[in-house]
């Protein structure tokens, strides 16, 4: 019997590339987008810098006795609140009660300055081991080079670090200070509080921000001037520890001259939180130029020395 | 995009110390190596282009752009590699090259991917999870052009890439190099002290030292100074019968001398005008077979290398420099 | 007695080994000391310093053990890869120092001063180091080394961040020194200046010795990897038939040169004698004109690439 020819179907034989790839792995593809505002180029600055300083123990722990003190104010306003609630319509505890609001928390301005100002040793330590990591660290590691390398301005590296530390600071001082402003005005019975403390309010968000960017800025321009972690903290150490130790020696035993206290950073700050609060201080009362010219030289002589090292050029002459 | 980098006048002094001078240079679109001794003033020229420092007079342009005035719109299109390490500590190297494209202006989700990106084309790719401080020198340096490569650079600045790298590790980053130009198309401007490196990579180089730009051009032009009749060859066996054999022919022959103590390597030979090579071919197979043996091993037209060129240059230009 | 002379090392930290079976005989002149990083060259160098005790075998300098003999360290130099000096003081005073600990007393100035003119560093002598740039200091931690005129040199990484002109005085006044007795070792990355002015090179990976020798010796000994030559011909085609033919090659390559038309040959050569001793004679019959004929792998970068490829089993 003869054979057919088999008949070969082409299309059979060879059906339609499926479309093999091999990705070649030395593409990269085009630049991406670059569709955030050249303005906004310090917030990663501060997002990273925050990042690193929340990475560490230490943080936690100062975080930690920061918190005490807020906890301790929130209670006693709690513990306000349910005395007067118990002793509502009483007679007798009356007298205690005032004199215990008196006392511990009076819901006027005071209390809160009083608050933020308990703070100030936390927010001392916690500024100094944030200088270290934020500016220290970029100097030891030669970071400078490698964000001046890119589309940076000197001031929006400066804006960076400064929110990163400031948020820091807020967080021991401004926020948990609105946070008892609204506890106690929750405690009462109508929202007559709010409406009439709003310049509390006022004085809360001034001094909270005073002392966060105030102090961030210090500790900038000792960073910078410094580098290394232990000159940062003795030096930072000095300026609230025995500066202020030494000038109220001068002042109270010595009976020097009041002018000394302008040495004293924090109660500079602590002047500017009166005016704010609209509280009655003696120091000062009658030139009131002399703190804020003392608080403008700090600031100012802190903002120049970070200017001046932070370039990203060694010259070696 | 016409020209890669335009100097023109541009001068920078230090009180009455000339840090760098240039009149006029211009460098096209490639691979340019920058060459000179310590103190030339190479770091003072790559700052004034990437606007960290201001020249005392004239004028660089960076792809076009005025590198003092519009210093950052030349950051955003160039890459810069330092000679020394430079990170933000407590990073992973992927943290650290994502930050690197935010800073540029990129999203964070979109700095993140590109920085996948790169770091995979750069063969890291455990390594891009751990701190940057704690990793091998190979892995800091690949980490540090990939910062440099994030926002996909027309110009990518390279400054002693090879450094702390072992014999792979270097080969393999200039081949990198290599092909960042090749198949990315992008320019390079390679600084570095070993001319191995540039002879390698660059298609030219410019020649600085004492803050003056001595010469630069292409290196094919640099070191065409091949004598038409002249061969270098290595020759084992016996030199003196080689030498019988050529000078027979009309060949001159002449040692390069080698280290102190030592035979020399290489010899270079004339050729009578109107001979080739040919004539050395006759003159070796003649040995073949007698005794002592003398053998060809080895044969290349006498060209300048890069290394000669750049010694010749610098010493006509006012002799080395002062510090190493 | 060789000047230094190393038998059974090994020193290991815990269970992992920095180096085993180490024997290394050192003459005058200068070995060259390769291996990739983590091979353990710091390691060896340190040992061989007598700053880190070995955990087996011994290490003997001009005949004394050099761990147990702190004294028979006054016939060697060392300088170190790392960057650490006292940089609150002079280049000067600080070799001076280093020249007093190696016992030269009152003459410890001239020698400083010889020591800084051997390495190029006398015009910046009164320089504090912390303002000296890289290459200086690289200097001053040569000048150092050489300081008390030793008769060995250990030398680690010697000439990182010098720069191109300085590298080859440095290189020549190595060479001046072996050629006056010094027995050199000097490790570097930079292979092809290890290939100009070492005698003997030593590759060092994973802690071991790997091959050690004179450079091309060690390349006729990679029986694996036959000796790829490249030849530019006026008839490539015609030249590699004819040396299939001849049985002088066990492949070939075309290669066309970057951006031009005309091909290379690439051979691969078994027997490189016999090839050297034919190919005149080949060439010359088929009249092609030969403008180039050079080895592509005998450098010592090719040859650390077969071996360090080797030792990692054939997978870098």
């Amino acid at each position: 019997m003869a054979e057919e020819p088999l008949e070969i179907n082409e299309v059979d034989l060879f059906p339609k590339a499926m479309g093999a790839t091999v990705v070649d792995r030395w593409t990269l593809s085009s630049a991406p987008d670059e569709s955030r505002a050249p303005a906004l180029a310090w917030w990663p600055v501060a997002r990273i810098g925050l990042g690193l300083v929340v990475k560490r123990r230490i943080f936690k722990v100062f975080m930690g006795l920061g918190l005490i003190n807020f906890l301790f104010f929130s209670a006693m306003i709690y513990f306000l609140a349910g005395l007067a609630a118990q002793l509502k319509g009483q007679r007798f505890g009356q007298g205690p009660l005032e004199f215990a609001r008196n006392f511990i928390f009076t819901g006027t301005g005071e209390s809160y300055r009083d608050f933020i100002s308990g703070q100030n040793i936390v927010v001392m330590l916690l500024l100094a081991i944030s200088g270290a990591v934020l500016v220290g660290n970029d100097f030891r590691f030669r970071s400078l080079t490698f964000y001046f390398s890119k589309p940076l301005e000197r001031w929006q590296y400066f804006l960076g670090k400064l929110v990163a530390t400031s948020l820091l600071v807020s967080m021991l001082t401004l926020l948990p200070c609105l946070a008892l402003f609204v506890e106690y005005g929750l405690f009462g019975d109508t929202f007559d509080y709010f409406i009439e403390s709003w310049r509390i309010f006022f004085g809360i968000v001034a001094y909270g921000l005073l002392v966060s960017v105030g102090m961030s800025t210090l500790l900038l321009g000792v960073a910078a001037l410094l580098q290394r972690t232990i000159s940062i903290v003795m030096v930072w150490g000095l300026i609230f520890i025995f500066l202020p130790i030494v000038t109220e020696v001068i002042h109270e035993a010595a009976r020097g001259s009041h002018y000394w206290k302008l040495l004293d950073f924090w109660s500079l700050l602590q002047w500017c939180s009166n005016a704010f609060f609209g509280i009655e201080s003696s120091l000062f009362s009658a030139e009131p130029w002399y703190p804020i010219a003392a608080l403008a030289a700090w600031l100012g002589a802190a903002l120049w020395a970070f200017w001046s090292k932070t370039r990203a050029v060694e010259v070696v002459s | 995009m016409s020209e890669l980098i335009r100097l023109e006048k541009l001068k920078r002094l230090y009180g009455a110390h000339l840090a760098f001078e240039a009149d006029e240079v211009v460098l096209q679109p490639g691979v340019v190596g920058l060459l000179g001794p310590n103190g030339a003033g190479k770091s003072t020229l790559l700052n004034m282009l990437m606007g960290l420092l201001a020249p005392s007079a004239g004028r660089a342009w960076m792809l076009g752009f005025d590198a003092a005035r519009e210093s950052r719109k030349v950051r955003s299109r160039v890459g810069y590699m330092p000679e020394n390490d430079s990170f933000v500590a407590g990073l992973s190297v992927l943290q650290f090259v994502s930050l690197a494209g935010e800073l540029c202006g990129q999203k964070a989700v979109d700095a993140r991917r590109r920085a996948h990106e790169v770091l995979s084309l750069l063969g890291l790719e455990e390594a891009r999870y751990r701190l940057i401080e704690e990793q091998s020198t190979g892995i800091r340096q690949r980490a540090k052009l990939a910062q440099a490569l994030i926002n996909d650079p027309d110009l990518v600045i390279l400054d002693e890439p090879t450094n702390g790298l072992d014999p792979a590790g270097r080969s393999a980053m200039l081949e990198l190099i290599s092909r960042l130009h090749r198949e990315q198309g992008k320019s390079i401007l390679l600084s570095s002290h070993l001319l191995g490196d540039v002879e390698r990579v660059c298609d030219s180089v410019v020649i600085l030292d004492r803050g003056r730009v001595l010469a630069h051009g292409a290196v094919s032009e640099l070191t065409s100074s091949s004598l038409r009749n002249s061969y270098r060859i290595q020759v084992t066996g016996s030199v003196e019968a080689c030498g019988k054999l050529l000078r027979a022919r009309g060949v001159g022959l002449e040692a390069i001398p080698a280290r102190a103590g030592a035979p020399p390597r290489d010899y270079i030979v004339t050729l009578p005008p109107g001979a080739d090579t040919r004539l050395l071919l006759e003159a070796f197979s003649a040995a073949d077979g007698t005794e002592p043996a003398c053998l060809l091993s080895g044969l290349q037209p006498h060209e300048e290398n890069l290394e000669t060129v750049f010694e010749r240059i610098v010493a006509g230009g006012g002799g080395g420099s002062a510090d190493g | 007695m060789n000047p230094v002379s190393i038998r059974e090392l090994a020193k290991w930290y815990g269970e992992i080994a920095g180096l085993n079976k180490v024997n290394i005989e050192l003459q005058t002149g200068i070995t060259g000391l390769v291996g990739p990083n983590g091979a353990g060259k710091s390691t060896l160098m340190k040992i061989l310093t007598g700053q880190l005790r070995p955990s087996y075998g011994e290490v003997l300098i001009l005949g004394e053990d050099v761990w147990k003999t702190p004294s028979a360290r006054r016939r060697l130099g060392y300088a170190p890869e790392g960057d650490s000096f006292y940089e609150d003081m002079s280049v000067l005073s600080f070799v001076r120092a280093m020249g007093r600990l190696c016992g030269l007393g009152g003459s410890a100035d001239a020698f400083a001063h010889e020591a800084l003119r051997q390495t190029g560093a006398l015009e910046f002598a009164g320089k504090r180091l912390k303002a000296c740039s890289k290459g200086m200091r690289q200097r001053a931690k040569l000048a150092q080394a050489l300081v008390h005129k030793p008769d060995i040199l250990v030398l680690d990484e010697p000439l990182n961040g010098i720069d191109a002109g300085g590298r080859r005085e440095m290189l020549r006044l190595f060479e001046e020194l072996a050629a006056s007795g010094a027995t050199i070792i000097v490790s570097s990355h930079i292979l092809e200046e290890i290939e100009a002015v070492t005698d003997q090179i030593l590759f060092l990976a994973q802690g071991n010795v790997i091959a050690s020798g004179p450079l091309a010796e060690v390349r006729g000994l990679l029986k694996d990897h036959p000796l790829k030559l490249l030849v530019t011909a006026s008839d490539p085609r015609r030249l590699g038939a004819r040396l299939i033919e001849s049985g002088l090659v066990t492949g070939i390559v075309f290669q066309r040169r970057r951006g031009l038309e005309e091909e290379d040959l690439v051979l691969s050569v078994p027997q490189v004698e016999s090839f050297y001793r034919a190919f005149p004679g080949l060439a010359r019959e088929l009249g092609v004109v030969v403008e180039r004929l050079v080895p592509l792998d005998a450098s010592a970068e090719a040859v650390f690439g077969y071996l360090v490829g080797e030792e990692m089993g054939g997978g870098a």
